[in-house]
This record gives structure tokens, C-alpha cells and sequence, in this order.
């Protein structure tokens, strides 16, 4: 165990190092980021002077010892539209974007799982089928385009839905409804499947056998298996949920980290985007070990056979 | 095997080449496809006006057999008193060729890196599959808005985007199949009668893991289409006045209060294009794979 634990740590290590040094590259990889910060007829001494500011004249090797010493004491500089350190204005918004992702993620498991159950145990019935359509709608539909459809509808012609902001639950119900609509398709196809191959075990046969209740066979023996496979790929969907959710809060106008990095790219911040960028996927991946490490906790199979 | 045939009834020969019965959805998807596809292929001989004409006296027209319509504009104009149906058929021209440009870049860059990670094994292998493995684990909007910061957003800049989206998946699902392949006998009987690496790559491995590939692409077709359409949405794809689906959508959102069919023409194109791509896919990995058929 200790030692699957520590192959484990050890390639999160590497693919930490991996990022930091791919953004690190990608941000100096075409010339200088200083022609789109400055101001248009900035003359030639005052671009050097720039230059020589940001360190950007100097050995690239030498910028990239300096880049991880700025890792090192937190500093990762100021944004170049609000002349803020990044990690403030980072503060600010992290609150929205993690409200929105747990919100969604509480909608998806609380929705997606038992319809999953439910189209497995009523199969080919008109229900059945019912969901399955309105899941595989759920996947080709773009959430961006949902969301649109409901601006459209609840806010645009109805009135009773408020379009843009995050201040009460009002302002959620639409970003989460655009936002969990793919995940609790997804949630339902991959439950169903998981459920309808325990549905065939030999020790779903037993348990009936034994004269427990349906309801008893269903959600202690059936479930309870199902769900493994179910939570590793919820886990896998953490990074496609931050992808959404980068759309998802443009459209909303969701004071967040999504909104704020397109907003980056657009107008070229590169601090901000390179914080944004490195933040995030650091996150991503440590969330994505941590439900590694949980899983092989549940399921010992897991452990034998990668460890 | 070839004994039996010879000595099989012919009727049941007969019955072995009949066509298995058409399922109307897959008829259904098979014909909106094509139809889409004729539409991108010939948008400029079926577009009534240049896409980016802009008419100023026309301005947000509604579609026909809404009030103050006009027949000349089927779908009704934009803010600047551009065509949408013109639009619309540019629009979808593009975006197919953007998906189907970057899953082809896609399907190139990890075939090649797949083979190379299957046939080779050992420190090449560990090292192709780890990038794989931090591609995989990244949310890939962040690397598209990283890439599309520093290179700026044009039509090259954007398929190479969209071929970077699964790249790793490609080639993933490529080494597993040569794995499994290479030691079958076929694939020794080559090694062991001289042929050289690359033949027994293109002529023993290739032509056998073409099915499973082919699912896979037609799937992350689609995804692909999803994407673009996103970043077009967020003014990250191709430029304006360019139209793609994606982009139309999203510079049509600030006018929805008042012409909502600015954006609902677009909006239907990528769920149906989408849609049916998707189902083609599904029914391509059902036909493929036999254990799924009972589902």
C-alpha cells in the first residue's frame, strides 16, 4: 500500500513539474509577450527598458531558475489590466467558481444516479427509453447553447429568472441547470451500464435466492458494486466540469476563475493566465490522485492490479 | 472453415449476404449527415448572398412567416443585415472543416506516436505514455486559451488546437491494440520471414486496429465540433466577420432579448450536426463491438 501511495505521489510530482515548466515555455515561446502589453507607439528605448523590467532579456535558462523562485515565495506578479497581485484577484474569485463546481457536481450525483438505477431496472420501458433519449440530447447538446436557451426562455420571455451575477440561489438555478445537464447524461449512461453488469452477477442471484426484498438487492448489492466504476469516472470528469464551467461563467457573467481567464486570453494577461493556468491544473491533477488513492481504499482490486 | 462453406446449403449462403434490416433512426441519421454534408460542401452555389455582406437597409429581419419578414432572407438577417441562411451554410462548412481537419491532425500525430509507443515498449514507451497521462489530466479549455494567448486564433492555430484536444486518446487506444497485437503468430511470422519495422507497422498492425479507430474518430468528431463551437462562442476561434456555427451564437447572444433567431439557426445546426454524428458513432462502436449488441 505505502508503496502504491508513493508511485503515485511521485507521478503527481512529475506531472506538476511537467505543467509548470510546459507554461513556463509556452508564455516565452513566441518572442516577447511585451509588443501586446504595451502601449501602441511605446518607442524603442522604453520597450527595452520593459523588457530588461520583466527580465525578459536575460538567458532563458536563468528566467526559468527566477520563475521557480518566484513559485517558491508566492509572488507571480501583478496583473497587467488591474496592476493587482494575481493571486488577490485570484482570491476574489475562487469562492464563485468552487460554489458553482460543488453546486453542479451535488445536482449531477443527486439526479444522474438514480435515473442511471432506474433506466437499468426498467429496461425497455417507455420511461426507460424516455431518459436514455433525453441523455443522449443531454451529451450533443453544448452547454453553452443551454444556456442560451435558458436565457432565453426564463429570463428573456418570462421574466422570472435573473440573466447575469451570483448573488442568491435564484442565480444559480441556470448556470448549474447548463452546467450538469452533460454530466448527469453521462452519469446516467455509465450507471446504467455499471448497473445492468452487476444485474447479471451470480451473487445478485444469491441475494434474491435468500428472499431478500428487491429494494434490499438493488441498493445493498447492486449499488454498492455499481458504484465503483461510477465514481472513477465522475472522477475523470473533474477536468471536462472546469473546461465547462470556463464557458459556462462567460455566458452567466460568473464572477469566477472561467470568466476571468477567458477575459485574460482575449486581452492577453499573461500573469493572470499563467497563474490561472498553473492553479488550476495542480488542482486538477492533485483532486485526481486524491480519488485515485480513495478508490483503491474502496476497491482492493484497484490496488492489485496497477500497484 | 472453407470446407464448410463449400458444403453449406445455399440458402443459408444466400441468407449470410443478405443486408441486415435498415433501422429507420440509423436510415434517418445516415440521410441528415449527408444532406449536411452536401449543404457545407456546396454553400457557395446554394448561398443566396456573400456572408459578409453587409446591408444596412436589411438589418434584423425576421425569418420568414414572422411579421416584417422578407422572402429574400429565408432565416431573417443578423445586426448588420447579413444573411443568415448565407451564413449559416458558410458557417457549417467551416466548422465541419475545422472538425474534421483537427480529429485528422488528431488521428495522425497519436497514430504515430501510439505505433511508436506500442512497437518500441520499454523507456520510449514510459515516456510517451507519462505525457499522455498529463495531457489526459489537464482540462483541456486551459490549454486552448494558453495556446490561443500566445499564437493568436486563426484557422491553422485552431485545428492544430483541435488536434491537440485528443491526441493522447488516439494514441492510447493505438498502443493497446499494437500490444495486444504484436505477439500474435501473423505479426511474428512477419518479424521472423525479415520484414522491417515499418512494414510489419503499415501492413500487419495498421489495417487491423482501423475498426476501433474508426469509432473513436467518428466520436471525437463530434466532440470536436462541440469544441470548436465553444471556443468560436467565447471569440477565441476564427475571426470575425468569419462565420462559424460557434462564433455566429456568440455574437448573436447580445442581440437575443429582441432577434432570438440571430441565434437559434446556429444553435439548432451544431445540436443537430452534433447529434447526428454522435449517433453514427454510437452505432459504428455497436456494430463493431459484439459484446455491447445485446444492450
Amino acid at each position: 500500500m505505502l508503496e502504491f501511495i508513493a508511485g503515485r505521489l511521485l507521478r503527481m510530482t512529475v506531472t506538476l513539474w511537467v505543467i509548470v515548466t510546459a507554461v513556463f515555455l509556452a508564455t516565452r515561446a513566441t518572442g516577447n509577450p511585451i509588443d501586446f502589453l504595451m502601449p501602441e507607439g511605446l518607442d524603442a528605448a522604453g520597450r527595452r527598458d520593459m523588457i530588461a523590467y520583466f527580465g525578459l532579456d536575460r538567458p532563458l535558462v536563468e528566467q526559468y531558475v527566477l520563475f521557480w523562485k518566484a513559485l517558491a515565495q508566492g509572488e507571480f506578479g501583478l496583473g497587467l489590466m488591474e496592476r493587482r497581485a494575481v493571486t488577490t484577484i485570484f482570491a476574489e474569485r475562487v469562492t464563485h467558481s468552487l460554489s458553482l463546481l460543488l453546486a453542479t457536481l451535488a445536482v449531477t450525483v443527486a439526479i444522474g444516479v438514480p435515473l442511471g438505477i432506474m433506466t437499468a431496472i426498467r429496461r425497455k420501458t417507455f420511461i426507460g427509453n424516455a431518459v436514455l433519449l433525453a441523455a443522449f440530447l443531454g451529451y450533443a447538446v453544448p452547454n453553452f447553447v443551454l444556456a442560451i436557451l435558458l436565457l432565453l426562455v426564463f429570463s428573456f420571455t418570462l421574466g422570472w429568472l435573473p440573466s447575469t451575477g451570483s448573488a442568491t440561489i435564484l442565480h444559480y438555478l441556470m448556470p448549474v441547470a447548463a452546467l450538469s445537464a452533460f454530466f448527469v447524461a453521462s452519469l446516467v449512461r455509465y450507471t446504467r451500464n455499471s448497473m445492468l453488469d452487476v444485474l447479471s452477477q451470480d451473487y445478485m442471484r444469491t441475494a434474491r435466492a435468500k428472499g431478500l426484498s428487491e429494494r434490499v438487492v438493488i441498493l445493498k448489492h447492486g449499488l454498492k458494486n455499481a458504484l465503483i466504476p461510477v465514481i472513477t469516472v465522475l472522477g475523470l470528469q473533474v477536468t471536462t466540469l472546469v473546461s465547462g464551467a470556463v464557458v459556462i461563467e462567460t455566458v452567466f457573467a460568473w464572477h469566477g476563475v472561467g470568466d476571468l481567464l477567458v477575459g485574460a486570453t482575449l486581452r492577453r494577461d499573461y500573469p493572470v493566465l499563467q497563474f490561472g493556468v498553473l492553479v488550476v491544473a495542480c488542482t486538477v491533477v492533485t483532486i485526481n490522485v486524491m480519488l485515485d488513492l480513495l478508490y483503491s481504499e474502496i476497491d482492493p482490486r484497484v490496488r492489485l492490479a496497477k500497484g | 472453415m472453407a470446407d464448410t462453406a463449400l458444403t453449406a446449403p445455399p440458402i443459408a449462403a444466400a441468407r449470410h449476404l443478405r443486408l441486415p434490416p435498415i433501422d429507420p433512426v440509423l436510415a434517418l441519421c445516415v440521410a441528415i449527415g449527408l444532406a449536411l454534408l452536401l449543404a457545407a460542401c456546396f454553400a457557395p452555389l446554394l448561398a443566396p448572398f456573400d456572408p459578409d455582406q453587409q446591408k444596412l437597409l436589411a438589418r434584423l429581419k425576421p425569418p420568414v412567416g414572422f411579421e416584417r419578414s422578407d422572402w429574400r432572407y429565408p432565416l431573417g438577417t443578423d445586426q448588420l443585415g447579413r444573411d443568415l441562411l448565407s451564413r449559416c451554410l458558410y458557417g457549417l462548412r467551416l466548422s465541419l472543416l475545422l472538425a474534421a481537419f483537427g480529429a485528422l491532425t488528431g488521428l495522425l500525430f497519436g497514430a504515430v506516436v501510439g505505433m511508436i509507443a506500442g512497437l518500441l515498449g520499454g523507456a520510449v514507451d514510459g515516456l510517451i505514455m507519462g505525457v499522455c497521462d498529463v495531457k489526459l489530466s489537464l482540462p483541456f479549455t486551459l490549454v486552448a486559451l494558453l495556446v490561443i494567448a500566445i499564437a493568436g486564433s486563426s484557422v491553422t492555430v485552431l485545428v492544430l488546437v483541435l488536434g491537440l484536444a485528443y491526441w493522447a486518446h488516439f494514441a492510447r487506444l493505438i498502443r493497446a491494440q499494437v500490444l495486444g497485437l504484436r505477439e500474435l503468430p501473423y505479426i511474428e511470422a512477419a518479424r521472423a520471414a525479415g520484414a522491417s519495422g515499418w512494414r510489419i507497422a503499415t501492413r500487419h498492425v495498421l489495417p487491423n486496429i482501423v475498426s476501433p479507430v474508426i469509432v473513436m474518430f467518428t466520436l471525437n468528431f463530434s466532440n470536436l465540433i462541440l469544441l470548436e463551437s465553444a471556443l468560436s462562442f467565447l471569440g477565441l476561434g476564427v475571426q470575425p466577420p468569419t462565420a462559424t456555427l460557434g462564433s455566429m451564437v456568440g455574437q448573436g447572444r447580445d442581440y437575443m432579448p429582441s432577434a432570438p433567431w440571430i441565434v437559434a439557426g446556429p444553435a439548432l445546426l451544431i445540436v443537430l450536426v452534433a447529434l447526428t454524428v454522435m449517433m453514427l458513432g454510437d452505432w459504428l462502436r455497436d456494430h463493431f463491438d459484439v459484446r455491447l449488441r445485446d444492450r
